[in-house]
């Protein structure tokens, strides 16, 4: 168990390609950490500079107390699970398991002992004897796992160790992900695209983009507070809606203003903003979940509310989508089932603007 | 595969003024004579275990051991590159089928090699190459053996490696064709920066390297005209959908936007460069655009 800081690390790959841009982090001791962002964000990157299989151009990586620019990755305490999880195929589970601690010249009892003890923890005790062609995909990635729990790492590095997995099975490894990370209590970091995975398993999320970090937080921070427009837009599904807004104030009270809506802006929301910010043009950010269309809610807080037209309706049996179009911008509702629209109809929508984000049109981030 | 090791180790034992004798792990004799009182000490010849008898003392056994374990893997790596190139005629009843995997790597691998493949063999080749032979029959376990592998040598040892895998023999004349065609392709390696190299797999790469110099440039300029009128994110765009097999569900994905704003960037880089990567011909320029680059 350690902690894992990066302190100004860059990866400039040759071509001048910039990979990773001042990267800093402090990972907690037992802490699990996911990297999430688009392809060529620079997350695997910098899950290999932590494992030291590539070289950081700048920067120091600590594991624990200690500076491991220069240690190998064999001596640095790490194992790490990739995406493919490759098995020796003419070893069985358990010598694909033991391998790595046969090569580190352990005493036979307690390679024994770990590799059963990992087993059992992975619920693969029964298919030790078994060769990687005769495990499912879900084995065969309990496997992999086994042979980085053996060996008793400080940190578990994964690159997205569920893409090779179908839907189902993804959704079942993610549980058992997260529950072995609280049995072994050790720190994790994680690599995905995957911003479910991210959510449902991080303690803190890492949303990087091009090779910068756009934000660090835990996932209800990141979800209810985004930093900019980016991590707003990445994290959620559907993603939230965009607005360009301008910002006004009238009879001491702040307004937000778009085609021929006008909204009042929450008093508690209005004592954030930097009154440099009145009279100008700033993009309003909404989730699906926080534009409704009871008809109790509407009557109760009409300021919110405004006309609009459905587009397209979809029914996800739990709820239902609505898009709509509202002068020229298009806008998602995650709307309770029993929602009576249907498409072509104009209906009456309210924002709970309590949960209205303002981000700054130039700099993309939020503003409050 | 010892029966096939004790053939190939024979004339090539050397003849020293130290008396000593090498058995097989069963206690079989493969080279001198009686030395029941002998001091006894474990030498690797090709990865198998062998046990080397001297009758020398105990504190220069260690040294004498690895002197004799280095003269005959030397000597040993030249004798089966010598009958894989026909040069010399190789021993008969060589248990075939057999896969190969020539591996090129400033590390020291034969540790790793050697707890890996106990019953193959590995042999030292005179370009510092190592090649083991392995007695198996299918191509795809071959293949899932050599990125295991890769992946052991990148957690124990983190030295860039290169495997290159022959094909399935069942012949010497077999094992002679993948054996060049394995080199061949460890050549080609760097060239197509991959780390797992297979001949057969390469005929794409290999085609296009096989195009001259001044057509090559002239096809990436033509190409990169083009293609630099568009902004970094969707030149990155092009690069993930031909990741993707032109998987644009997966593409979309991989970039984390919608597939209609993939299609629409699409729509945007056909109209600004003439190529369309949902047209299988144009997919296919910047296919070798990315690759000859």
């Amino acid at each position: 168990m350690a902690s894992v800081v990066l302190k100004n690390v860059n990866k400039i790959f040759p071509g001048d390609v910039k990979a990773v841009i001042d990267f800093n982090l402090e990972i907690k001791d037992k802490e699990f950490v996911v990297l999430v962002g688009p392809s060529g964000c620079g997350k695997s990157t910098t899950l290999r500079m932590v494992a030291g299989l590539e070289e950081i151009t700048s920067g120091e990586i600590y594991i624990g107390d200690r500076l491991v620019n220069d240690i190998p990755p064999k001596d640095r305490d790490i194992a790490m699970v990739f995406q493919n999880y490759a098995l020796y195929p003419h070893m069985n589970v358990y010598d694909n398991m033991a391998f790595g601690l046969k090569l580190r010249k352990l005493p036979r009892a307690k390679i024994d002992a770990r590799v059963k003890e990992a087993a059992r923890i992975l619920g693969i005790e029964d298919y030790l004897n078994r060769k990687p062609k005769a495990l499912s995909g879900g084995q065969r990635q309990r496997v992999a796992l086994g042979r980085a729990i053996v060996r008793e790492p400080k940190v578990f590095l994964m690159d997205e160790p569920l893409s090779n997995l179908d839907a189902k099975l993804r959704v079942l490894m993610r549980t058992e992900l997260s529950k072995l990370h609280n049995r072994l209590q050790t720190t994790f970091i994680y690599v995905t695209h995957d911003q479910t995975e991210a959510m449902t398993m991080g303690d803190r999320i890492v949303v990087m983009k091009d090779g910068y970090v756009y934000q660090v937080d835990t996932p209800k921070n990141i979800y209810d507070h985004p930093a900019n427009i980016f991590v707003a837009s990445f994290i959620g599904s559907p993603q939230m809606n965009f607005i360009d807004v301008k910002l006004f104030a009238e009879s001491d009270k702040l307004y937000v203003s778009f085609g021929n809506a006008k909204l009042v802006i929450p008093d508690e929301i209005k004592n954030k903003i930097n009154p440099s910010y009145m009279g100008k043009e700033v993009v309003m950010g909404i989730r699906p979940e926080d534009i409704h269309d009871e008809p109790a809610l509407l009557e109760r807080y009409p300021e919110y509310c405004f006309y609009t037209n459905v587009d397209v309706v979809e029914l996800m049996g739990s709820e239902t989508f609505l898009y709509m179009d509202f002068e020229g911008n298009t806008l998602t509702a995650r709307v309770d089932p029993g929602s009576s629209a249907q498409p072509g109809d104009k209906i009456k929508i309210g924002f709970n603007m309590n949960k209205v984000h303002l981000f700054d049109k130039d700099t993309t981030n939020r503003i409050f | 595969m010892q029966n096939i090791l004790n053939k190939l180790l024979d004339g090539i034992i050397p003849c020293l003024e130290t008396k000593f004798a090498i058995t097989d792990k069963k206690g079989h004799l493969i080279y001198g004579g009686d030395m029941e009182k002998a001091m006894q000490s474990s030498i690797r010849i090709c990865g198998a275990k062998f046990t080397l008898l001297a009758d020398i003392p105990p504190s220069i056994l260690k040294d004498f051991g690895l002197l004799v374990e280095d003269y005959i893997n030397t000597r040993l790596g030249s004798k089966i590159l010598d009958c894989l190139l026909g040069k010399e005629n190789p021993p008969e009843g060589f248990p075939f089928p057999c896969g190969l995997l020539l591996i090129k790597s400033p590390g020291k691998l034969e540790d790793l090699l050697y707890e890996l493949f106990k019953t193959d063999l590995i042999f030292s080749m005179p370009d510092t190459t190592l090649l083991v032979i392995l007695q198996l029959d299918n191509l795809n376990e071959l293949k899932e053996i050599s990125q295991a592998l890769l992946d052991s040598i990148n957690e124990e040892l983190c030295v860039k490696t290169i495997i290159s895998i022959g094909r399935i023999s069942h012949s010497w004349e077999e094992m002679s064709m993948s054996f060049k065609e394995a080199q061949k392709a460890l050549d080609f390696a760097p060239k197509i920066n991959s780390s797992i190299v297979s001949y057969n797999d390469m005929i794409f790469e290999r085609l296009l390297l096989s195009i001259p110099n001044e057509t090559r440039k002239n096809f990436v300029n033509e190409i990169k005209q083009k293609l630099d009128l568009l902004d970094k994110d969707t030149r990155k765009t092009i690069r993930v959908v031909l990741d993707c097999n032109l998987n644009m569900s997966e593409a979309a994905r991989k970039l984390y936007i919608h597939r209609n704003t993939l299609m629409y960037r699409l729509d945007k880089i056909a109209n600004s460069t003439g190529l369309d990567l949902r047209n299988f011909k144009d997919a296919v320029k910047m296919e070798i655009f990315k690759e000859i680059q």
